[in-house]
């Protein structure tokens, strides 16, 4: 009996290829959609899970309410205390990345953005293992250094790095001791090259371990099995109290974090990297599905649309004996193989598309045969998916009267209307994905080209590394760029746009009480005099800075007050209660210590609107921008002439490696770096756009298969209108209407639906595409819809109605 | 064997009511060859289906060997019939994408026969009726009267204990048509009672019994040879 179903659904499939074609494609490219779609969240969910302990692993974050800023890292002191005050942590350990790090091995000096600081314990907290050297000493002193296999290969090859020397920064040198094995790629974090916490206050000063205020630190505890984290979270209040006074909690929080959600549910400020996002994980789940659906959905109205053809078959097997059971399962099974040959044609196409997919993801996925576990899964999805498409047609079909299918009467009104509702679906679905690729599309061109309120262009950045020192550098650096005749203007600034500002100060009206509470959180930006100008930005009131208001300003013992100039952005000057205009000539007062005794007298001297400093992301924060200081002047920002760069650059790069040795350039085009910050959602629009296009692509191909058989159903009556006088014209026409009533009814349907989804979806932008920048779309989905459904049903009816009417009349 | 009393079936539509059997009352006894006549549109076809267990009647009742099948479910009427039934049709109704041989076969499937046997069973029918020698073509490949040989042989493969016939050699010529009803008669000289709907009195002569009817009733059940009253001509 099995071979017998066998032999008829295979004779099925190949005796009809239109059909055949159309599903197998339909469903290969639903289920190649599928699994490159499951592989990359598996991936996506398989992050840090891989630690041993990594369920009870959090790690501690910091609230800044006054200034709302939610950073991932924490304060150096906060680690040990915490260990001493909380027995139930089992283990603590903390990373500081250095960010861009200029190291010299061998006399040549290198950029490295994998350097970190951390506890001597991060090797055994995270059960790292290494490949030489001894894990209990490698960091046991402060200018010893700990490689991942990577770097060590990066760096000396197939050398044994083990004793080798590498000096960080012309700071100090460091002796290799260690080599462990490189973190996997699925982990929040990022580091190949380790040095001992020890190192900072050689570094950086001998109190900056102690400092609250650098909240630099990734720090990690590991709590006892089956522990609340809650109930350690909830203890946090009285700890900040205990430590930083009674007030403290409303200033700031601290906070816990379940290691495992950290790359799918953490966007924090200062994330090692960009994480992952469930919403995308969700969103492209469901679009992949939606793929397999429709389809699923072409198998069950191409089956139904030819079930006259299969009516007779069902008849007959009915008369000598079969029962309805054995009719369903003999369709299941047809659909079954025939997604089966499908599976086989997606599991191709997987093969074929992973590697630009991963590549294109920057993600290693992996899609492996010999897998017996991928195996089951292919398996299993083939016999769901070949139910699900064939359960409809199946019942359908079974339940034919053997009397009425023999006679060639069998009734399918019903099946045309579920078949219209699922056309109506297919397209709604697709309009849907068009419209949210297009608004997608058109967030991403506003966020390209919107006016940031200051002018960008032409101009290219430098950051400098942590520890540069080189405060004393910029006049005659400034001075020698400048006499370039490419290059306009050079400026340093504590931050550059398209940078995250986490800087800031405690502020005060001046003149007023200092009580804690009143004291704001303002975000600080120390830039040069010309800053405004460079980047061409206008005043709302007073004017820009002066060179002489360019001096250092320290407050001493001595002299516990200094005086100095202020810009404010409009928010800012609202947060004081003033308009531009009321803001000039009013003094605010920036605390330089706890204590509230030493402070910068700043009197405001002009107020610009608030631009749109890093992304459209983040909300234009209220700041004040203040003279450059030593210890925060680290970018340069160089704007070039007009026309071909390429002299200007090549000047810098020349001057900057004379002047700045012993740190390697490393420039980038602000135009470049804004661009990186929508990286991911450029990624998710490409990747948007072509599992619509698949949607709908498969939609189409559907559409085509159901027109050819209404046209071939429907032959005699057009050779019957034809003899009656009808036109080719109006013949395409007659059979394109039904088809563009369903296109029709399908965007009514789509267009709250996207309305909606794509309002939610923005709302993850502060600044948003105006809904009057993509109302068009919706008239242009519908466009593209109709015309994809009027080709197809077209190119059918033009046949169908170009034919000699006695054709089609020889027909029956 | 079969017993039919007061059996009518009415089709409805919206608005048309079309009685197609109305108050049928017949018997009829194993063995024997029975030719239904009667105009198109008469009930001929209806009462066929009804006999054959495809289609049930409104009211009356119906008794296959003894036992009343008019009210019976789908799934039983469906197992009496592949026990004892073999249907034969005018348009030959074979599965195209089966060979002649898959074809005869299906009825055995159903009743779950071993392949082996199944096999023997198939060429001896095939060759009954004189085809075994086009078992592995499709049906298309074969002439009107080689397809309707094809369907004798599937309806006789299970060996029913009744055939029915619904106007089996209407789409064939003179030459094939009497071939098949030949094939009827030595099927009913073996012991199988057959049921046939024709149009045409000279294959009507082939039956033991005809049977008329009009506008959904029996008018008058002759056996052949013997001219009943008031009958004056074939319809």
């Amino acid at each position: 009996m099995l071979s017998n179903y066998l032999k008829i659904a295979f004779r099925n499939i190949t005796g009809n290829p239109l059909f055949s074609t159309i599903n197998i494609i339909g469903l290969s490219i639903g289920l190649a959609c599928c699994i490159i779609i499951t592989l990359f969240v598996q991936y996506e969910t398989s992050y840090d899970k891989h630690w041993q302990n990594a369920d009870r692993i959090h790690r501690v974050t910091r609230d800044f309410f006054s200034n709302n800023l939610r950073l991932a890292a924490i304060a150096p002191p906060i680690a040990p205390l915490l260990k001493q005050d909380f027995p139930e942590i089992e283990d603590i350990t903390r990373i500081m990345r250095m960010g861009r790090t200029a190291l010299t091995i061998d006399e040549k000096t290198i950029n490295d953005e994998t350097l970190v600081i951390a506890d001597a314990n991060v090797f055994e907290f995270f059960n790292l293992k290494f490949v030489s050297g001894d894990p209990d000493t490698a960091l046991a002193a402060p200018t010893n250094i700990i490689l991942s296999e990577r770097a060590a290969s990066r760096y000396f090859g197939n050398q044994d790095p083990m004793g080798k020397i590498i000096n960080v920064m012309g700071q100090a040198d460091f002796t290799v001791t260690g080599v462990f094995e490189d973190l996997p790629d699925n982990t929040h974090m990022r580091f190949e090259i380790v040095t001992s916490i020890n190192i900072v206050p050689m570094l950086m000063g001998p109190d900056a371990l102690e400092s609250w205020g650098s909240n630099n630190y990734y720090t990690y505890v590991r709590l006892p099995e089956g522990f609340n984290p809650d109930d350690l979270e909830a203890k946090f209040e009285d700890f900040i109290i205990k430590y930083r006074g009674e007030d403290a909690p409303n200033g700031t929080a601290l906070n816990l974090q379940a290691l495992t959600d950290i790359h799918l549910t953490s966007n924090r400020d200062q994330e090692w990297r960009t994480n992952g996002s469930s919403a995308v994980v969700y969103t492209f789940s469901a679009v992949a599905f939606v793929v397999l659906l429709i389809a699923c959905i072409n198998f069950m109205n191409l089956t139904t649309a030819r079930s006259t053809q299969r009516a007779k078959e069902v008849g007959i097997r009915k008369v000598v004996g079969a029962d309805r059971r054995q009719l369903i399962a003999q369709f299941l099974g047809e659909s079954v193989l025939l997604t089966a040959f499908a599976m086989l044609l997606a599991v191709a196409l997987v093969e074929l598309a992973l590697p630009s997919f991963g590549a294109f993801l920057e993600k290693p996925l992996a899609f492996s045969l010999a897998d017996p576990g991928t195996l089951v899964v292919l398996l299993g999805g083939t016999i769901i998916v070949g139910l699900i498409a064939g359960s409809y047609p199946a019942f359908y079909l079974s339940h034919f009267r053997p009397v009425s299918v023999l006679k060639g009467v069998a009734s399918s009104s019903g099946s045309v209307v579920l078949r219209q509702v699922l056309v109506v679906f297919q397209f709604a679905t697709s309009i849907v994905l068009l419209i949210a690729t297009g608004v997608v599309m058109a967030q991403m061109h506003y966020a390209r080209n919107v006016d940031l309120g200051f002018d960008r262009s032409r101009n290219i950045v430098h950051s400098l590394p942590f520890f540069a020192d080189l405060w004393g550098l910029y006049t005659p650096l400034k001075a020698e760029l400048e006499s370039h005749p490419d290059i306009e203007s050079v400026v340093y600034s504590s931050r550059v746009p398209s940078q995250q500002n986490l800087d800031g100060g405690g502020y005060i009206q001046a003149g007023r009480q200092a009580v804690m509470e009143d004291i704001m959180g303002i975000s600080d930006i120390k830039v040069d005099y010309q800053w405004f100008d460079h980047y061409d930005i206008e005043f709302l009131a007073g004017r820009a800075f002066r060179e002489n208001e360019m001096k250092i300003a320290t407050p001493t013992e001595e002299q516990p007050v200094v005086h100095a100039a202020a810009i404010l952005n409009e928010s800012a000057a609202r947060r004081f209660g003033w308009t531009p205009e009321e803001a000039i000539g009013q003094v605010i007062r920036n605390f330089q210590n706890r204590e509230l005794t030493m402070s910068i007298d700043r009197e405001i001297v002009g107020v610009i609107p608030d631009i749109h400093f890093s992304s459209l992301h983040d909300e234009m924060k209220a700041t004040v921008y203040a003279e450059p200081n030593p210890n925060y002047q680290r970018n340069i920002s160089i704007k070039l002439a007009p026309g071909d760069h390429s002299a200007a650059i090549a000047f810098f790069e020349d001057v900057w490696t004379r002047l700045v040795p012993n740190d390697p350039v490393n420039w980038e085009f602000l135009d470049d770096r804004f661009d990186a910050r929508y990286r991911a959602e450029a990624k998710q629009a490409q990747m948007f756009a072509a599992f619509s296009a698949f949607a709908i692509f498969v939609a189409t191909l559907g559409l085509f298969g159901l027109a050819s058989f209404t046209t071939e159903r429907r032959t005699k009556e057009i050779g019957i209108r034809k003899v009656m006088g009808a036109s080719a014209t109006d013949i395409v026409l007659l059979l394109t209407s039904d088809f563009t009533k369903l296109v029709l009814i399908a965007n009514v349907i789509a267009w709250p639906v996207a309305y909606y989804f794509m309002n939610q979806w923005l709302t993850r932008f502060v600044y948003k595409v105006p809904f009057a920048e993509w109302a068009w779309l919706f008239v242009a989905s519908a466009v593209v819809a109709l015309a994809a459904a009027w080709l197809t049903i077209g190119l059918q009816a033009g046949r169908a109605a170009s034919a000699r009417p006695v054709m089609a009349l020889r027909y029956e | 064997m079969i017993e039919l009393h007061d059996l009518s079936k009415v089709y409805r539509t919206s608005d048309v009511e079309t009685t197609a059997l109305n108050q049928v009352n017949l018997e009829i006894e194993k063995g024997e060859f029975i030719a239904i006549m009667g105009p198109s549109g008469c009930g001929k076809s209806t009462l066929l289906n009804i006999l054959g267990m495809l289609d049930s009647p409104d009211t009356g009742s119906y008794q296959f060997l003894g036992e009343d099948v008019a009210n019976r479910s789908e799934r039983e009427l469906s197992v009496v019939r592949k026990d004892n039934i073999g249907f034969i049709f005018q348009s030959f109704n074979l599965i195209d994408e089966l060979s002649v041989a898959e074809n005869v076969e299906l009825p055995l499937l159903y009743q779950k026969m071993p392949a082996k046997e199944r096999a023997e069973r198939v060429q001896e029918v095939l060759e009954r009726v004189k085809i075994a020698h086009r078992g592995g073509h499709r049906p298309q490949q074969l002439s009107g009267g080689q397809q309707q040989r094809v369907a004798v042989a599937r309806a006789v493969v299970t060996n029913p204990g009744l055939i029915l016939a619904d106007e089996p050699t209407g789409n064939l010529d003179t030459t094939n048509g009497e071939e098949v009803l030949s094939l009827l008669g030595e099927l009913n000289t073996d012991g199988t009672t057959i049921i046939m709907v024709t149009h045409d009195p000279s294959h009507a002569d082939h039956a033991s019994r005809i049977v008329r009817m009009l506008d959904g009733r029996v008018l008058s059940e002759n056996v052949v040879g013997i001219q009943s009253t008031g009958e004056t001509s074939h319809a």
